[in-house]
């Protein structure tokens, strides 16, 4: 028997104006969850033509991360498709390779397999080191705003955010 | 940027989607085992390259972002060289039933309102029953 529950962290965040980002093909057996503002999920899907989305690696993307499939994850490396910032508190990117030059949604975890994605960068936008922290910065302030005195979810393993299949490319410790 | 709503052929986007999603199946589930392999026991990704005869370089790019478009000969392969029996089965959208190589393995049972009396008319005239677990198979009959 297959059971759905909606956690309560879920539904506040859906009281405050956040939804749930379907796939293309949604599935009953879901592994994880994405959060999004409703602004972002239209432009995902076209809303904006100079965008370049939709897109097949996005929307491939995003059927991925919810269907719990491989997701590559990183603390450094740019060529991840989910990367944990550094410098800044819990704040994580989604990161679209495609469309150009590249996208990155930025968020925290509420909780294992539950991302909430705030706010959608062009890669361009978020420029340096520096830039991109203060746009993180911004990310945590949203988070404030819509989730008040919810903490963002805290581990020691990427792979404990995400669950599903995952690769820790920092690792590349096989031979 | 331009701003405007793009057009978009829905068909399209879906099939390149469904397309996608079927790799990311294929690569998804292969690391899931080596990832499972190498937590206990001495498993790299060079023996695996070496089994299929390929460097580990191409071995290491299929489960490192894009995702590749294998043949079913090399699926067959991956799965032979890891040990793997794979199980295909497909489900139809549409009525839920479920097929495998040797056909439908889900039944659909029809029960009728004409085999219950009662005074009060019932609001819906039939109803249908995908059955695939074997206990709801037995409670109605379906065995």
């Amino acid at each position: 028997m297959t059971f759905s529950a909606t956690s309560l962290n879920i539904v506040r965040a859906e009281r405050a104006g956040l939804i749930q980002r379907s796939p293309l093909r949604p599935k009953a057996d879901k592994k994880r969850t994405l959060l999004i503002w409703p602004e972002i999920s239209e432009l995902l899907d076209g809303a904006d033509v100079g965008t370049g989305f939709p897109h097949r690696s996005a929307d491939a993307l995003i059927g991925t991360f919810i269907a719990g499939h491989l997701l590559l994850l990183s603390q450094r490396s740019s060529n991840a498709d989910m990367e944990k910032l550094e410098i800044v508190d819990e704040v994580w990117a989604l990161c679209f390779r495609a469309p150009r030059p590249g996208w990155r949604l930025l968020g925290r975890f509420l909780e294992p397999r539950v991302f909430v994605g705030l706010r959608l960068y062009e890669r361009h936008q978020l420029g340096s080191r520096k830039k991109y922290s203060a746009k993180a910065n911004e990310v945590i302030n949203d988070w404030n705003k819509a989730l008040g005195s919810i903490p963002p979810f805290r581990a020691n393993a990427l792979g404990t955010y995400v669950g599903g299949v995952f690769r820790d490319v920092d690792g590349q410790e096989e031979d | 940027m331009s701003t405007g709503k793009k057009k978009i052929d829905p068909a399209k986007r879906l099939r390149e989607y469904d397309r996608e999603l079927l790799r990311s199946s294929f690569v998804s589930l292969f690391w899931g085992v080596i990832s499972e392999r190498r937590r206990g026991a001495k498993f790299t990704l060079q023996s695996l390259a070496d089994r299929l005869e390929t460097d580990k370089s191409a071995v290491s790019r299929w489960f490192s972002g894009k995702l590749p478009n294998w043949t079913v000969d090399k699926i067959a392969d991956i799965a032979g060289v890891l040990d793997l029996e794979l199980k295909i089965e497909a489900t139809d959208r549409t009525t839920g039933m479920v097929f495998t190589a040797a056909g439908p393995i889900s039944q659909t049972v029809t029960i009728s309102r004409t085999s219950i009396t009662s005074a009060e008319p019932m609001r819906l005239p039939h109803f249908t029953v995908n059955v695939a677990h074997p206990e709801i198979r037995a409670a109605v009959g379906a065995g």
